[in-house]
């Protein structure tokens, strides 16, 4: 077992690379200014930022596991924008079995308030998880001092033993940056399927990762 | 159609002989009376309620429910489905289809019903929970017997008795055991009983009621509501324990003072930093309206409506500093918070419960648990205020259709009080439309109009204000002029006026080929803008009395100009009056000059309950309001 094994990676990756970094919990004046959005004046909520990493782990007594990073950052314009401060996160987790689950949820909203930004945490009491049915539980919280104007923002992981879930590019309202990483070690293949107007380009790369200090393999990385 | 051969006959000979012959055969669809099969999409065969009221805090509840579905519109009746919370438990479900011969296709024991979360889509979060059966029939008719026990620990609540459910479902037994085991006492109220064959055997501590064979009821437009008259029992505890907290209520104002004591004191503190925030903002102010006003704007801007219920949290508000921290909270959370601000500048307010949407009142000469929903009361020195809290946009002291003139209970430090809320009545619910239209020699109309609306007409146009281009213009062609084909609207402007509630939308529109062209001639219909097609259904046999849920006023003044080299004769002017109880119509076309006419029309709906026999005469008034709104006049040339 002590034998160096060497994988290919195959990844997909899509991102449209701006100058901006993202960073959570860092926001600008900016952001919180801006009273319509640019490219489409009717848009009622933009997401600024959305990203989402998939990622493999290794696990010497469950094997490979699936961790999903996820953070958006959403600007509000008016009220009609209100409902995307309330977020559902839908997964699978049967009475018993294998299940997947969700961490360390994380969230602020940011205000101007007098010229100062204003930085609300989400708090841990207000994050409910509803068992939808003996299968799924929705985990649900919506952010505290919504106004018109704000920014929110959340992060979170979700731990699976499954598969990958589908990468959605498009949604109700405009989406401003959006970077998706999947990591796929050698060892499993996928087919990727495009559906939709547009070609989005794939950036592919490799990496390489380990198990332990002994067993290093290579990632393939999508961007 | 096929004839039916000897050979198959015999076999439905056999059939039935075997079914006569078999003891198990009791759901059989053969066997229910002919008369519960009209006009019914189910037949409920039994319903059995038996509730135990052992202790304050312990009820129990055995119920077994058969219904034969007849057809694929009566499986909503089946309902066989459960709700249960943090403090009550399913002791046992089970149910059992039947075919329609009878014979036991399926049996479902607990572990085959389906668990799922009961919370509603304008909520984020609550306890409430339901496991209920996932069914397919394959053919009608079908029976399922549903046998349910079930236990809590709230008695605040106690299942009355409506055995006639509704529309198209009839009934072949029900009924409804209630024994108190408890030494505490109870209360009851029957409505609507006259005229049912109710078999009552109550005794002190016991509730027995019986019905049989009770016809389906057939579904009618403009009747009254289902509750009002078919029989109701409504029964509740004068103590009672609620989510493990006890409660009392005898009377009003004794639930009223419970719920004061136990749901909403001391949840009214308010963080230093925004009684400064609020004690700035009225400062110099006077006048205690004034001061409201003021408040009411600043909590519509600060928070919004989002609904978690936990615990006992479906019955009490969460505390003010709360939702001051967050910006949000359900209509209890929000309403406190406002009564809790509005005390801060010493203006004297009261929580509020009522029944929203559909009106209904809360009884005021039965004491229970009852309503939806949270406003606020401004006694006002007698002229009542009221505020819908959950809304950002409804201007002070306007309730609109969603709890507008209803029996509502007023909760005060000193007790529970029945008050009711505003009403927007017949002509406050005013609509007036004035228009310059032109008409060119194509048959095109260019027109220019006013609309102003006021009372329950604010309330259903003030939304439009929050559309955007796109949405205002599908809301115009769509929705208010569907009629008007070829429609384009060069110039909208909207004004919302909060203080005095009325909304005014300017508009200049254009509507290309609107007259039908002839070689000489132009048909012009000269309502343009508000023609009301609505004509009630025809019913041959009407059986409930008609109820006109809403009254309302529509006065239209259009002032036409024709081409030039076109005339109208003198035949063809109109003026018309059409009055009776249910309102009035008037409409009238008249010759300004050469080329100018004016068109005025009043339609005036009023609200209220008739007999049956008045349906026919409101039905042949509506069905003359939409011929004389469908009037069209020819211009001839010159």
């Amino acid at each position: 077992m002590k034998k160096r094994v060497l994988l290919v990676f195959v990844c997909l990756c899509t991102s449209i690379l701006f100058s901006q970094e993202y960073k959570f919990g860092e926001i600008s004046k900016k952001e919180l200014e801006e009273k319509v959005y640019a490219k489409d004046s009717v848009a009622n909520a933009v997401y600024l930022y959305k990203s989402r990493r998939t990622y493999y782990e290794y696990n010497t007594s469950t094997g490979f596991n699936i961790i999903t990073d996820v953070k958006q950052r959403i600007k509000i314009y008016n009220k009609k924008g209100f409902d995307y401060a309330t977020f559902a996160i839908n997964y699978y987790k049967p009475e018993s079995g294998a299940k997947e689950r969700v961490y360390s949820i994380k969230g602020h909203t940011y205000n101007l308030v007098d010229g100062k930004i204003e930085k609300t945490k989400l708090s841990k009491k207000s994050i409910f998880n509803e068992r939808m049915n003996k299968y799924r539980v929705i985990t649900k919280f919506t952010m505290p001092n919504i106004k018109e104007g704000t920014v929110v923002e959340i992060k979170y992981q979700i731990r699976s033993p499954f598969s990958i879930d589908d990468l959605q590019f498009q949604y109700n309202i405009p989406v401003k940056k959006l970077v998706y990483k999947v990591e796929i070690p050698e060892y499993l293949v996928f087919n990727q399927r495009m559906k939709g107007y547009y070609f989005l380009p794939v950036k592919k790369d490799r990496r390489t990762g380990s198990i332990g200090s002994d067993i290093k393999y290579t990632i393939h990385v999508s961007t | 159609m096929k004839p039916i051969t000897s050979k198959a006959l015999f076999w439905v000979l056999v059939i039935l002989v075997q079914n006569i012959f078999s003891q198990t055969k009791e759901f059989s669809y053969l066997s229910i009376p002919a008369q519960l099969k009209e006009n019914a999409n189910a037949v409920i065969r039994l319903n059995n309620t038996v509730i135990d009221v052992q202790a304050i805090d312990q009820l129990s509840i055995k119920e077994k429910r058969v219904v034969t579905v007849l057809n694929k519109l009566g499986n909503g009746e089946v309902q066989a489905y459960m709700h249960y919370d943090n403090d009550s438990k399913i002791s046992r479900i089970s149910a059992v289809v039947y075919d329609a011969m009878g014979s036991k296709i399926k049996k479902y024991s607990k572990s085959k019903f389906l668990d799922a979360s009961a919370v509603d889509g304008g909520t984020l979060y609550s306890d409430s929970r339901v496991l209920y059966l996932d069914y397919t029939p394959t053919s009608y008719p079908y029976t399922i017997e549903f046998e349910t026990e079930y236990k809590t620990s709230s008695t605040g609540f106690i299942k009355g008795w409506f055995p006639i459910e509704g529309y198209h479902i009839s009934v072949e037994k029900s009924r409804y055991v209630l024994n108190n085991n408890s030494q505490l006492k109870f209360k009851k109220k029957e409505s609507n009983f006259n005229g049912f064959d109710i078999e009552n055997k109550s005794s002190e501590n016991q509730l027995s009621y019986v019905v049989e064979n009770q016809k389906a009821q057939v579904f009618e437009y403009n009747a009254v509501s289902s509750r009002d008259f078919l029989p109701l029992l409504k029964v509740s505890l004068d103590e009672f324990s609620l989510k493990g907290v006890k409660g009392r209520g005898a009377n009003w104002e004794e639930f009223g003072k419970w719920m004061y004591d136990y749901l909403l004191k001391d949840r009214d503190l308010i963080a230093p930093k925004t009684v400064a925030i609020i004690k700035k903002m009225v400062d110099g102010v006077e006048d205690p309206i004034e001061r409201a006003k003021i408040v009411y704007k600043y909590m519509q801007n600060k928070t919004r409506y989002i609904s978690v219920q936990v615990g006992i949290g479906g019955w009490e508000p969460i505390p003010a500093n709360e939702v001051d921290k967050v910006g949000y909270g359900d209509c209890k959370g929000l309403t406190n918070y406002t009564k809790a601000l509005l005390d801060l500048v010493g203006v004297k307010s009261y929580y509020t419960v009522v029944y929203a949407k559909n009106r209904r009142d809360i009884d005021k000469d039965f004491t229970s648990f009852s309503g939806n929903h949270a406003i606020l009361n401004i006694p006002n020195n007698g002229k009542d205020i009221w505020l819908e809290c959950t809304s950002q946009t409804a201007p002070f002291g306007f309730l609109g259709d969603f709890t507008d003139d209803r029996n509502v209970l007023v909760v005060t430090p000193e007790g529970g009080q029945i008050k009711r809320t505003a009403s927007y009545k017949n002509e406050q619910n005013l609509q007036s439309i004035n228009a310059a239209i032109v008409i060119d020699e194509t048959g095109t109309v260019k027109a220019k109009l006013k609309i102003v609306s006021q009372g329950i007409q604010y309330d259903n146009k003030y939304p439009i204000e929050s559309l955007n281009k796109k949405e205002q213009n599908t809301y115009y062609k769509s929705s208010v002029w569907n009629y008007n084909n070829n429609l384009s609207i060069d110039r909208v402007v909207l004004n919302n006026d909060q203080d005095k509630v009325v909304f005014t939308e300017e508009l200049s529109v254009v509507i290309t080929d609107f007259c039908a062209q002839s070689a000489d001639e132009l048909l012009f219909k000269v309502n343009v803008f508000n023609r009301n097609n609505n004509t009630p259904k025809r019913y041959r046999n009407r059986k409930h009395p008609l109820k006109i849920e809403r009254g309302f006023k529509d006065v239209d003044a259009y002032e036409i100009e024709i081409p030039s080299n076109y005339v109208v004769s003198e035949s063809l002017l109109v003026e018309k009056k059409i009055e009776n109880k249910f309102g009035n119509y008037q409409v009238s076309i008249k010759r300004i000059d050469n080329n100018h006419l004016s068109y005025k029309r009043v339609l005036l709906i009023k609200e209220g309950v008739y007999s049956k026999e008045d349906y026919k005469l409101y039905r042949s008034f509506r069905r003359k309001v939409a011929k004389n709104d469908n009037i069209r006049i020819a211009l001839k040339k010159k």
